[in-house]
């Protein structure tokens, strides 16, 4: 079922990621947009049709689940499954993150080449 | 109020979206759509900047519309899981998809409706040419065929449109 999870989701795109670990605290959908776009510092601003279409995708699959209502507005937050797989990415983040640094330590960014 | 008639098939929308920008721009606003989405009523307004959008949606759901309401979406009915979304802007131009993923699976829920009716089409020309051919005294058989045939075509085109539109976006996530 996990293995299921990791090759239909994997690698995720950046709303994917963002939605996902947004969901450690129960929020609501605008919420989310909200949240994510405070952390990218307005790097990236999610649509409402991309949140929704996410969510209802997310919970088919139980990635997350409800967790109550807030304004009337459902609130959503992580399952044990989405857990595991949002650790699954930050791993292979992770080694991305990893070998870029060790391949280009010694490269001067700022140069034009 | 000012009437236009404007027929458009589902995979154009981006025409209609830009259309309808370019017309507030031009100071007129939507107001509502009749028959479809095929008659669109405007009314004059300060020219300005708004973003239109088309969506589907099988079933309108009380979270669907929170979301876009909360995130500023003015939503008009169109009919048949159609919807015209209005939100307007000063800069940056607002979406309500930024990521392919989730177009794309509302486009393959879309295609997915349509390969279903296709079927039921195909099933019921079947059998009703085989009932013209057990008896001829009925209904013309041409006839019969000219129809289902004209239903395929239409069916056909429309599939084959939605499946291009997701190996478009598909091309543009990867």
């Amino acid at each position: 079922m996990r293995e299921k999870l990791k090759k239909s989701y994997m690698p995720m795109t950046e709303s994917a990621y963002y939605i996902l670990l947004s969901l450690m605290k129960p929020r609501h959908g605008y919420g989310i947009i909200l949240y994510v776009k405070e952390i990218t510092h307005e790097r990236i601003n999610l649509g409402a049709g991309t949140i929704y279409g996410t969510l209802t995708r997310f919970e088919k699959d139980s990635l997350i689940e409800t967790a109550g209502e807030e304004d009337r507005r459902k609130l959503y937050k992580l399952t044990e499954d989405g857990l595991w797989l949002l650790g699954q990415e930050l791993e292979r983040i992770d080694e991305l993150h990893r070998n870029g640094h060790i391949i280009l330590e010694d490269v001067d960014y700022d140069q034009d080449i | 109020m000012i009437r236009i008639f404007r027929w458009w098939w589902a995979w154009e929308y981006e025409k209609i979206e830009n259309w309808l920008e370019q017309m507030e721009a031009a100071g007129l606003k939507l107001v509502e759509t009749r028959f479809k989405g095929v008659f669109f009523y405007f009314e004059k307004c300060q020219p300005g900047k708004a973003r239109y959008c088309i969506d589907y949606q099988n079933k309108l759901t009380p979270d669907y519309l929170t979301i876009i309401s909360d995130d500023g979406w003015k939503l008009y009915q169109v009919g048949m899981g159609w919807y015209i979304l209005r939100k307007q802007y000063e800069e940056d131009r607002p979406e309500l998809y930024t990521d392919f993923e989730a177009l794309i699976a509302r486009n393959k829920s879309l295609l997915s409706i349509c390969l279903i009716l296709l079927g039921i089409e195909l099933a019921s020309l079947g059998n009703l040419i085989y009932s013209t051919y057990k008896d001829p005294n009925g209904s013309s058989i041409a006839t019969t065929c000219i129809l289902g045939a004209a239903a395929i075509a239409l069916f056909s085109f429309i599939i084959t449109s939605l499946t291009l539109q997701i190996r478009k976006f598909t091309g543009k996530k990867n």
